[in-house]
């Protein structure tokens, strides 16, 4: 699979289920589509 | 000194280089994914305040770690733990599939098991877990312990999670981060002489594969258990990233030296 990846650091990111899971700068999580190029935020706790 | 002490003291130095290339700002870390795996993330939060926080980190007063999140990816549902252990610590450092957190115990030299939703906690390996086993990857129960006993080591250990049963593995090269992947251990190593190879290893089986052998491995790494490498390569305005998954083991060996495609 081809994809543009962004680059989130490997090392901080993890792939799930077709897509790339990472931290945001505010430490909330990132996920990213890597087949549509899709990306959401999933706020995590303070 | 005992062996215990020996292990306190060069714990507390290494806290304390921690603390001092850190910038002693307060802050050593913040939060860090462990893993992913059955639809759900896993993230430790570590804050470090002070350097009597450090300290009490390293030698076991408290886990330095403070919450464990779990995200259900289903539903964007969080769940809070507390961790049993410091699973941020590169002593210590703990792995997930998602349902279940590995990582080291210092004071026990145990590897401790513990539930991402319901914070309940096993040990296993009680006082043989010492500073040469560390958890790399995790996938369906099964965690991959690497064991770096010896510069030439080329050894991990398989360790069922529920069972505690265990089964060594030769990986066959000098190993960094073993990645575990169903019935594959992919490895990201050296060969002698020192050339740079993913390779992969089918646990049930014994057969071995060298996936990619190029410089430009170099430049890869391996993200998750489901992705076996992923190739980072200048490409235009972007980053291409080769990802292959357990599927593609049985395409040809220098895929990753041709044009990225699905295989």
């Amino acid at each position: 699979m081809e994809t543009n990846y962004p680059s989130f650091g490997f090392t901080l990111s993890r792939f799930v289920d077709g897509k790339v899971m990472f931290l945001e700068e505010n430490g909330d999580l990132g996920v990213f589509d890597a087949a549509t190029g899709g990306r959401e935020t999933i706020v995590l706790p303070e | 000194m005992s062996s215990r002490s020996a292990q306190t003291f060069a714990s507390v130095a290494i806290a304390m280089a921690i603390l001092l290339t850190s910038g002693c700002d307060g802050t050593v870390g913040q939060r860090l994914i462990l893993g992913a795996g059955e639809g759900r993330v896993v993230i430790v939060e570590a804050t470090v305040s002070s350097p009597l926080d450090v300290i009490a980190v390293y030698v076991q007063l408290r886990p330095p770690a403070k919450r464990i999140f779990t995200v259900d990816l289903t539903d964007g549902s969080v769940t809070t733990i507390q961790p049993a252990t410091d699973y941020s610590s590169p002593l210590s450092f703990g792995v997930s599939d998602g349902r279940r957190i590995i990582g080291r115990e210092l004071l026990t030299n145990s590897i401790v098991v513990q539930d991402a939703v319901a914070g309940d906690v096993k040990r296993f390996m009680e006082g043989s877990a010492g500073y040469h086993i560390s958890a790399t990857d995790a996938d369906m129960g099964l965690a991959l312990l690497r064991v770096s006993d010896s510069p030439e080591s080329t050894s991990a250990i398989l360790l069922d999670t529920q069972s505690g049963q265990q089964r060594v593995l030769d990986l066959g090269l000098v190993n960094y981060f073993p990645v575990l992947s169903g019935d594959y251990v992919v490895t990201f190593g050296t060969l002698r002489p020192a050339t740079f190879v993913f390779a992969s290893l089918n646990w049930r089986t014994g057969g071995r594969r060298i996936l990619a052998t190029s410089e430009s491995v170099r430049k890869s790494a391996v993200i998750g258990s489901e992705v076996f490498w992923v190739a980072e390569a200048s490409a235009g305005q972007g980053n291409v990233a080769l990802i292959a998954r357990a599927a593609s083991i049985t395409c040809p060996q220098d895929l990753f030296l041709q044009s990225p495609r699905d295989c």
